[in-house]
C-alpha cells in the first residue's frame, strides 16, 4: 500500500523502504546530514512519546537501583544499598527451600487455568454480546456483566464461603458434607471460576471496541454468499479482534507466575494449603510478615524474569505466525 | 495547545461521508478530551518540596511529634482533652498523626529506609525494628531520670522491662494495661443453661465433655425444637489465641498463646528442655479427640475452611436462642453478645482423664502477654528529634497515673472522672456511645502509659468481664511453672536467629498445619503419627534447628 | 448518533437475508441460551450483595438470605454516611479521577500513535523498554524516596504522576491503532499535506472513539479504586480518596481482634463490607451505559472504499 506513495514532497512519508532507498543518495553528504533528514521526517514523532519516555524514566526506570537488594544482605544502618553484596544467595535459598517444588506447581497450575479461562470466556462473551439485536438488551447484558468486577476481593471470598457452604450454601448444598474450600482438588476451579466470572465482563470491553471497527460491509458480501450466522461470527467478527486477542494473550503470557495474592491468600485454610500457597503468598509471609526484604525481593525478581522470558517467547511465536506483537 | 478539529479533511479517494456523520456524533469525546487537557494544564504542577518542619509553635514553644497506630476517623487525638493535658505537662505544642493498621503496614518499611521517624512513635515499632535500625532508637536508658514514672514502672515491673531490654540499652518502653487485663487470652466456654435444663453436671474430663455435647446435640437444650444445636465450635486449629489446641493444657503440656511468644512458634518447655509441640503425644491426643468429636457430629464439618463472619453467626446467633454449646474465646460476653453472653459460664480446665493427677492440668499462660505486651510494639524515641526535654516530659506525663488513664480509657474529666483515692470511674454514655469499648476516644491499647496496681477502674466492662471469666481457670494457671513449663515471653532471640526461626516455621507450618487439618477432618492419626513425626524432623524442614535456637536464647536469658 | 447506526450495525435484520436454514435457528437458540445463562450467574451474586447489605450479617453469613433480605436493617449505610469524611472522600477520588485520567490519555494516545507507525524505527526499542517496566519495578521502598525527593508525597500529584502511563493501556491502544485505522488513511493524508501529528488528530482521534473510550474507562476505574497509593503516600488524611476512607471504616470496626468485643466488631464490620461496595461503585455503575455508545459498530463503515 505503501509503494505507490508518489508523494515525496509531503511531510511524514510513511514509506520506509523509500527512506532506506534514499539513503544512498544523500549519505554523501555526511551523517549529519542523515540525521537532520531523519529528524525533519520524524521529529513530531519523537514530540508525541517524549511525555510518556519521561514519565516512564522517571518513575519506572529510576527507582530500579533498589533491584540489587535481591543480592544484598538488606542491612538498614548502611542504607539500602549498602549491606553486604552476597550474589545469588537467596535466589539459592528459596530453590532449596522444601516448599520450592510445591510453590511453583501450585502458582503455575493455578496461574495457567485462570489465564486460559480468562482469555477465551471474555472473547466469546464480547461475540455473544455482539450478536444481541436489541440495543436496550445488548446494553443491559453489558452493564449486567461488567458490574462484578467492582466487588472488592475481600466480598467476593466471604461469597464464596457462603455460597460454597455445605448445608446451607447455594451451591454448597450440592457437594456433600465438607466445604469445597477445604479440597485440594476443587479449591483450583474455585479459584479460576471465580475470577472469570468476576471480570469477564470487564475483559470483554477491549473486544467489543475492536468489534466496533468491524467493516459492516463484509456483512453484506458475506450474507450474499449465503453466510450462516455461525460463519459471519467465524469468518468476520473473529478476524476483526483477533490482532486484539493476540496482544492481549501474548501480555497474559507475561503474567504466568502471577497469582494475586489477596484473594489467594483470603482463601487459603488449613486444609487447601498444599494447593493454595503460591509466590505471592510466599513472599508475604517471608517479606512482610517476617520483614525480610531481600529475600522476599529476590524472589520477586526470579518471579518477574520468568514472567518476562514467558512475555518474550509469546512475543517472539506470535510474529512468526501472525503479524502481532509488542515489540 | 490543543487543536479541536472541526471539519475532516477531504481527502481525495476517500468517501468521507459515513464516516464524517459518525466523527461528528463523537464530538463529545473530543471535547472532553480538550476540557481535560485544559484542566491539566491549567493547574500548575506544583512540587512542594522542603521537608524541613519547624521546631518550635508561633509562641516559641518546642513542638513535638507523636505518631500513632489508630484506626478511628473522627476522633483525632489533637482535639481530646489528654492532649492538652500532656502538652500542659510538658509545656510544649503536641503536633498528632495518626496512621490506620492498613496503612502502616504498608509504609511502615518505606518510612523506616527512608529515615522518616516520628519524635515519639506509639505501638508502631517493634523489637525486631529496633534491633535493625538501632541509629533510629533512641536508648531511654539514660533518660529514666528525667521519666520518674518510667523508673517506677520498671521498677514494679521487672519482667516489662526484660520484655524490651535489648543488652544494656532500652529502645522501647513497654505499656501495662493493668491488673484488669492480667487474664489467660484464651477461655473455655460452657452453655450453662443448656446444662442446668437437661440437669448434667459440669464436665471435668475429655470423656465427660464429649458424654454432655452429646446430650446437647439430641436433646433440643435451647428448646426450639429443632436440632439446630451445635454441640462444640471451633474456629481453627493453630497455635494462636482461642485454639481448641489449649486443650494440650489438660496433659500438662503449657500453652501460651498470646502476644508473639515461642508459644505461637510451636515450642514449649519440659525440664528446661525445649520441645515442640508438632512432635508431642499431647497434640496427637487433642487432635484424636478433635476427630472423635467431629465424627460424632459434635463439631460441624466446615470449622475449618469458613470464615468469622460464619463462626459468628453461629455464636452470637440472633441474640435471643443460643445455637452453640462450647466453644474457645475471650470472655463470654464478647464471644456471644450481650444478649446471649449470660448463659455461658467459664469450663474449668479440663482433666484428660479421670487419672491425671490434679496439679497436672493447667491452662494457658498468656496472662503478661494480654497485660503488657499484647501489642508487640512499644513506645519509640527518635534520636534526632529537635526538642528532647521536651519528649520525656511529654513520655513522663503519659506515665504518671491520670496520665496513664486518660491514654486508655478517654480524657479526664470528659469521659473519665477522678473519683480520689486512685478510683477512676469511666462515663459509660460517652465512653461507649460508638463502640463497646474506648477505641474511639482514646488510644486504648495503643496507648503509653502504665495503670497501676493501686488504681480502680469503675465501668471498665472488658476488663470486668474478662476478669470474671478468668477465675475458673487461674487454680489451673497456678500450676504453671513461670520458666520451667512455659518460654517466658521476654525470650527473644535476635534478629538473624529470628530470620532462619520463620523461615523454618513457614515450611513447617505449611506441612504440619494441612496433616493436622486432614486428621481432625477425616481421621487416621493414629496409623499415620509415626510418619508424619518422622517427616516433620527432616532436617530440611529445620524443626531440630528451631529447637535448638530457642534453647539458646532460652538458656542465656533464664540462666 | 442513532441516525448514523440504526442502518448499519444490524446487519441481521436486513431485507438480504432470504430464508433461515435450520443452522441459523440452532444458532440463535444456542446464542439466545448461552447469553441468558450469563445474565443469570452474574444477577444473582449482584444481587446477593444488594440483599446482604440490608440484612443482618448473621443471616448472611448463615446462609438464611437467598432470594429476599432478612431483618432489613440500614445500620451498614448509616455507619457509611455518618461519616463526615465520606463526602470529603468523593470529592478527593473524583478530582484525582477526572484530573488523572486527563494526564493519562495526553500522555498515553499520543506515544501510542506515534509508536503505532511502522516506520518509526525506534519504535520496537521504546516498546521494548517500555515493556520491561512492566515486570521489572525498583520496589515500595525506592519509589517512595524518589517521591520524598520531587516533593509529591501527601500531594495530589502522587496519585496522578507516577501512573501517568500504563504500558499495558499503550500497547492495548497501540495495536488498535495499528489494525484498526486503515493504512490507505495516512497514504490519503499524506497527499493532503498533512504532517503526523495533523493526520493524528484529525484523521485517527475521531476514528478512535471506542478505544478512547475504554482506555479512558480503564484509566478512570483505574484512579477510582486507586486505594494503595493513598494508603502508603498520603498522610493528611484530608487527601485521602474514598476507598481509603471507607476501609479504614471497616477497620475501626474491626477493632483489634484480643480487645474486647469480637463478635460484635465482626459484626459491625460485616454490617458495613457489603454497604461499601455500593456506595463506592454505584457512580461507576451508573456511567457505563453512557460509554456504550461508543462500542457501537460501524465506526469505520465507509471510511474505506478505496
Amino acid at each position: 500500500m505503501t509503494a505507490s506513495a508518489s508523494s515525496s514532497h509531503t511531510q511524514g512519508t510513511p514509506a520506509a523502504t523509500r527512506l532506506e532507498g534514499n539513503a544512498p543518495r544523500r549519505g554523501k553528504k555526511g551523517i549529519a546530514n542523515r540525521i537532520a533528514f531523519y529528524w525533519s521526517r520524524y521529529w513530531q514523532l519523537w514530540l508525541l512519546s517524549l511525555p510518556a519516555l519521561i514519565f516512564v524514566g522517571l518513575f519506572a526506570y529510576v527507582p530500579m537501583w533498589g533491584i540489587q537488594l535481591a543480592f544484598r544482605e538488606f542491612d538498614p544502618s548502611k542504607g539500602l544499598t549498602g549491606g553486604k553484596f552476597i550474589g545469588w544467595q537467596y535466589f539459592l535459598d528459596f530453590f532449596h527451600n522444601p516448599l520450592f517444588g510445591e510453590i511453583m506447581t501450585n502458582t503455575i497450575r493455578i496461574s495457567l487455568w485462570t489465564l486460559v479461562m480468562g482469555f477465551i470466556f471474555p472473547i466469546i462473551l464480547a461475540l455473544l454480546i455482539n450478536q444481541i439485536h436489541s440495543k436496550r438488551i445488548k446494553g443491559f447484558v453489558q452493564t449486567i456483566t461488567y458490574m462484578p468486577h467492582f466487588i472488592s476481593v475481600v466480598v467476593i471470598v466471604s461469597m464464596l464461603n457462603i455460597f460454597l457452604s455445605p448445608g446451607s450454601g447455594i451451591i454448597g448444598r450440592f457437594f456433600g458434607d465438607e466445604s469445597l474450600m477445604g479440597s485440594t482438588t476443587a479449591i483450583t476451579a474455585v479459584y479460576w471460576i471465580s475470577e472469570v466470572w468476576q471480570h469477564v465482563g470487564w475483559n470483554s470491553i477491549i473486544y467489543l471496541a475492536a468489534l466496533s471497527s468491524v467493516d459492516t460491509s463484509l456483512y453484506e458480501a458475506a450474507k450474499i454468499d449465503g453466510a450462516g450466522r455461525m460463519q459471519l461470527i467465524r469468518y468476520v467478527d473473529f478476524p476483526t479482534i483477533l490482532p486484539t486477542c493476540s496482544i492481549l494473550l501474548i501480555m497474559n503470557m507475561g503474567s504466568v507466575l502471577n497469582v494475586g495474592f489477596d484473594k489467594i491468600y483470603l482463601m487459603q485454610n488449613a486444609l487447601n494449603m498444599p494447593a493454595t500457597e503460591v509466590i505471592s503468598t510466599y513472599v508475604y509471609k517471608i517479606g512482610i510478615l517476617n520483614g525480610q526484604y531481600s529475600y522476599s525481593t529476590a524472589i520477586g525478581l526470579f518471579n518477574t524474569i520468568i514472567n518476562f522470558l514467558f512475555l518474550i517467547t509469546a512475543n517472539a511465536i506470535s510474529k512468526r505466525v501472525s503479524d502481532s506483537s509488542i515489540f | 495547545m490543543i487543536i479541536v478539529p472541526r471539519l475532516i479533511v477531504c481527502v481525495r479517494g476517500l468517501d468521507y461521508y459515513e464516516g464524517k456523520k459518525n466523527i461528528m456524533a463523537r464530538g463529545s469525546v473530543r471535547i472532553a478530551v480538550a476540557a481535560a487537557a485544559a484542566l491539566a494544564m491549567i493547574i500548575p504542577l506544583s512540587a512542594c518540596g522542603g521537608n524541613s518542619q519547624p521546631t518550635t509553635d508561633a509562641n516559641g514553644k518546642p513542638i513535638v511529634n507523636i505518631m500513632v497506630r489508630r484506626n478511628v476517623t473522627d476522633h483525632p487525638m489533637k482535639d481530646t482533652q489528654y492532649s492538652k493535658y500532656l502538652e500542659a505537662q510538658c509545656d510544649c505544642t503536641i503536633q498528632w498523626q495518626e496512621v490506620s493498621d492498613n496503612a502502616w503496614g504498608q509504609q511502615k518499611s518505606a518510612k523506616m529506609a527512608a529515615s522518616e521517624f516520628p519524635d515519639i512513635g506509639l505501638s508502631l515499632f517493634s523489637s525486631v525494628d529496633a534491633a535493625k535500625y538501632k541509629d533510629y532508637f533512641e536508648d531511654l536508658k539514660p533518660h529514666l531520670n528525667e521519666m520518674p514514672n518510667v523508673k517506677a514502672f520498671f521498677k514494679a515491673q521487672p519482667d516489662a522491662l526484660k520484655y524490651v531490654e535489648d543488652g544494656k540499652k532500652i529502645p522501647l518502653l513497654p505499656s501495662d494495661r493493668g491488673k484488669g487485663y492480667e487474664v489467660s487470652g484464651t477461655h473455655m466456654f460452657i452453655n450453662k443453661t443448656w446444662l442446668d435444663k437437661l440437669g448434667l453436671d459440669m464436665p471435668t474430663t475429655w470423656d465427660e465433655l464429649e458424654t454432655v455435647l452429646k446430650a446437647f446435640k439430641t436433646q433440643d437444650p435451647n428448646g426450639n425444637g429443632k436440632a439446630d444445636e451445635i454441640p462444640m465450635n471451633i474456629r481453627s486449629l493453630g497455635f494462636q489465641l482461642w485454639s481448641p489446641l489449649t486443650l494440650m493444657n489438660s496433659e500438662g503440656v503449657v500453652t501460651s498463646f498470646m502476644g508473639g511468644s515461642a508459644s505461637e512458634q510451636g515450642f514449649y518447655v519440659e525440664n528446661g528442655k525445649i520441645k515442640s509441640y508438632y512432635t508431642s503425644d499431647a497434640l496427637k491426643d487433642v487432635i484424636s479427640y478433635l476427630h472423635e468429636l467431629m465424627a460424632g457430629g459434635l463439631i460441624p464439618k466446615d470449622v475449618l475452611t469458613r470464615d468469622a463472619s460464619q463462626y459468628n453467626a453461629q455464636t452470637i446467633s440472633d441474640g435471643k436462642t443460643a445455637l452453640t454449646g462450647v466453644t474457645f474465646g475471650w470472655s463470654n460476653f464478647s464471644e456471644f453478645g450481650d444478649a446471649l453472653g449470660e448463659q455461658y459460664v467459664t469450663l474449668p480446665p479440663l482433666k484428660k482423664d479421670a487419672s491425671t493427677p490434679d496439679e497436672d492440668v493447667k491452662w494457658d499462660y498468656s496472662q503478661n502477654a494480654a497485660r503488657w505486651a499484647y501489642a508487640g510494639a512499644g513506645l519509640s524515641v527518635n534520636p534526632n528529634a529537635a526538642n528532647q526535654d521536651a519528649i520525656y516530659k511529654v513520655i513522663d506525663a503519659m506515665y504518671s497515673e491520670e496520665g496513664s488513664v486518660q491514654g486508655y480509657f478517654g480524657s479526664i474529666p470528659d469521659i473519665v472522672s477522678n473519683d480520689g483515692n486512685h478510683q477512676y470511674t469511666i462515663n459509660k454514655d460517652k465512653a461507649y456511645a460508638e463502640y463497646p469499648d474506648t477505641r474511639s476516644i482514646a488510644l486504648q491499647d495503643r496507648f503509653g502509659g502504665w495503670i497501676r496496681d493501686d488504681v480502680t477502674m469503675v465501668n471498665d466492662t472488658n476488663a470486668d468481664q474478662v476478669t470474671a471469666s478468668d477465675q475458673a481457670v487461674r487454680p489451673a494457671r497456678e500450676h504453671v511453672d513461670p520458666i520451667n513449663d512455659v518460654v517466658p515471653i521476654y525470650v527473644r532471640p535476635n534478629t538473624e536467629d529470628t530470620n532462619i526461626l520463620q523461615n523454618n516455621n513457614t515450611a513447617i507450618a505449611n506441612y504440619a498445619n494441612n496433616q493436622l487439618a486432614k486428621w481432625v477432618q477425616s481421621g487416621g492419626v493414629d496409623k499415620e503419627w509415626d510418619s508424619y513425626v518422622s517427616k516433620v524432623s527432616e532436617p530440611s524442614l529445620g524443626l531440630d534447628e528451631n529447637i535448638q535456637i530457642w534453647q539458646k536464647w532460652y538458656d542465656q536469658y533464664t540462666k | 448518533m442513532s441516525v448514523a447506526t440504526t442502518g448499519t450495525d444490524i446487519p441481521w435484520n436486513k431485507p438480504v437475508r432470504q430464508k433461515k436454514t435450520v443452522g441459523d435457528w440452532a444458532a440463535t437458540v444456542t446464542i439466545n441460551g448461552l447469553i441468558i445463562l450469563v445474565v443469570i450467574a452474574t444477577v444473582y451474586p449482584l444481587w446477593f450483595v444488594v440483599m446482604a447489605s440490608i440484612s443482618n450479617p448473621n443471616s448472611v453469613a448463615a446462609g438464611s438470605v437467598t432470594l429476599l433480605p432478612k431483618d432489613v436493617t440500614f445500620i451498614g449505610y448509616q455507619k457509611v454516611f455518618a461519616n463526615a469524611r465520606i463526602w470529603q472522600g468523593y470529592v478527593n477520588t473524583i478530582i484525582y479521577s477526572v484530573v488523572g485520567t486527563a494526564v493519562n490519555m495526553l500522555v498515553t494516545i499520543p506515544v501510542a500513535f506515534a509508536l503505532s507507525r511502522r516506520e518509526f524505527k525506534a519504535r520496537r526499542l521504546i516498546m521494548f523498554l517500555f515493556t520491561v517496566t512492566m515486570f521489572i519495578a525498583g520496589g515500595l521502598v525506592p519509589s517512595y524516596i524518589l517521591y520524598k525527593n520531587l516533593g509529591i508525597n501527601n500531594t495530589m500529584w502522587v496519585f496522578i504522576l507516577p501512573g501517568a502511563v500504563s504500558v499495558y493501556n499503550v500497547i492495548v491502544a497501540r495495536s488498535f491503532f495499528d489494525t484498526s485505522i486503515p493504512e490507505e488513511l495516512h497514504d490519503a493524508a499524506q497527499i493532503d499535506g498533512l504532517s503526523y501529528i495533523g493526520y493524528f488528530v484529525k484523521i485517527v482521534l475521531p476514528l478512535s472513539s471506542a478505544i478512547l473510550a475504554v482506555i479512558g474507562l480503564y484509566y478512570f476505574v483505574g484512579h477510582w479504586n486507586d486505594f494503595m497509593t493513598g494508603l502508603i503516600f498520603i498522610t493528611d488524611d484530608t487527601k485521602q480518596p474514598l476507598q481509603v476512607v471507607l476501609q479504614q471504616l471497616l477497620l475501626v470496626a474491626q477493632g483489634t481482634g484480643t480487645n474486647v468485643d469480637a463478635a460484635a466488631q465482626q459484626q459491625a464490620a460485616d454490617q458495613i463490607k457489603f454497604g461499601i461496595i455500593i456506595v463506592s461503585t454505584l457512580p461507576l455503575l451508573v456511567a457505563y451505559p453512557f460509554l456504550q455508545k461508543y462500542f457501537d459498530k460501524g465506526v469505520m463503515l465507509g471510511a474505506v472504499k478505496g
